[in-house]
């Protein structure tokens, strides 16, 4: 490392305060990074006020700050051009408004009606899928809304297919089974027939 | 809305910056201060000298530049930086697709004339 120059406790403070803010501006940066941009950030100073010629005076390492930039600038800048990377899910991105966010709505929409209605459900349940995915294609910060979608979609589809084929096969017990067995005969009179009276 | 110079600025030297730095050694090594002077002597591609030393330590542990410490007439040693053999990859491979983006905005910016 260089031996940087003894600076006046007023320079040294001026120097401190700038990386204290950089680092607060840093805080949410993988540590490995920040650690890393501070570092060569404070080379940096080092190295600018080591070119000067006689003792260094607030004001020079006040000239070196702003050529720098702002604490918050050069925190900006180094996140914007990925040198440091963000520790934090990215708060903009995920709430900043996609493509998808109304076909991931209007699934939601089409899911729960599809579950509230037994078989006609089948079609809205087909339509919930399909934007679902169709969401997911063009990107949406609704991803809850789409996964709940997407769920809904399956069970109305899994229930009004079971239903039909309850309905197909009580159908086809009626029409086959009913001629030639008697146990349904006997089954159909006693729920059909009026209450015994004693 | 119109964006200003330094917000188009910000945008176009996001990705070309680098690049930029790598081609200043293509030449032979540099001094960290001298490549901030040289870069950004008026503000075009660099906004802050903030951002250069950042830069030179992650194209370092990238592989692309590397460092050795030289002593000077004046002063402490200085940090050198100069182009490794795949800095030097880097820099073809960007000078190449460089030109065909330049030439495609080019025609763009022209054609709308």
């Amino acid at each position: 490392m260089t031996d940087s120059r003894i600076l006046s406790p007023e320079a040294a403070t001026l120097v401190d305060r700038y990386l204290d803010d950089l680092a607060r501006m840093l805080a949410g940066v993988d540590p490995t990074d920040r650690a890393d941009a501070l570092g060569s950030v404070r080379e940096h100073v080092d190295d600018a006020l080591d070119e000067l010629d006689g003792p260094v005076t607030p004001r020079d390492v006040a000239d070196v700050l702003r050529r720098l930039g702002a604490p918050e600038d050069v925190a900006h800048d180094l996140l914007e051009r990925g040198i440091v990377t963000s520790n934090l899910a990215a708060p903009d991105e995920s709430h900043a408004a996609r493509p998808g966010d109304g076909v991931a709505t209007t699934a939601l929409v089409l899911g729960v009606v599809a579950v509230l209605l037994p078989v006609l459900g089948l079609v809205p349940g087909v339509a919930a899928l399909v934007l679902a995915r169709r969401a997911r294609r063009l990107g949406t910060a609704h991803e809850g809304r789409r996964i709940v979608a997407l769920v809904l979609g399956v069970v109305a589809i899994v229930v009004g297919l079971l239903v039909l084929a309850g309905f197909a096969t009580t159908f086809a017990f009626w029409t086959d089974g009913g001629s030639q067995s008697g146990e349904v005969a006997t089954v159909a009179a006693l729920v059909t027939a009026p209450p015994a009276v004693s | 809305m119109v964006p200003g110079d330094d917000a188009i600025l910000s945008h176009l030297r996001r990705g070309a910056l680098e690049y930029c730095v790598l081609a200043l050694l293509r030449d032979g090594e540099a001094y960290g201060l001298d490549i901030g002077a040289r870069l950004g002597g008026d503000g075009v591609l660099l906004g802050g000298e903030g951002t250069l030393y950042p830069l030179l330590s992650r194209l370092r542990r990238q592989g692309l530049v590397e460092t050795s410490w030289r002593e000077s007439t004046a002063g402490p040693p200085r940090r050198y930086y100069s182009l490794t053999v795949e800095g030097s990859q880097a820099l073809d491979r960007f000078t190449s697709v460089w030109r065909r983006y330049r030439d495609a905005v080019d025609s763009a910016l022209k054609g709308s004339l």
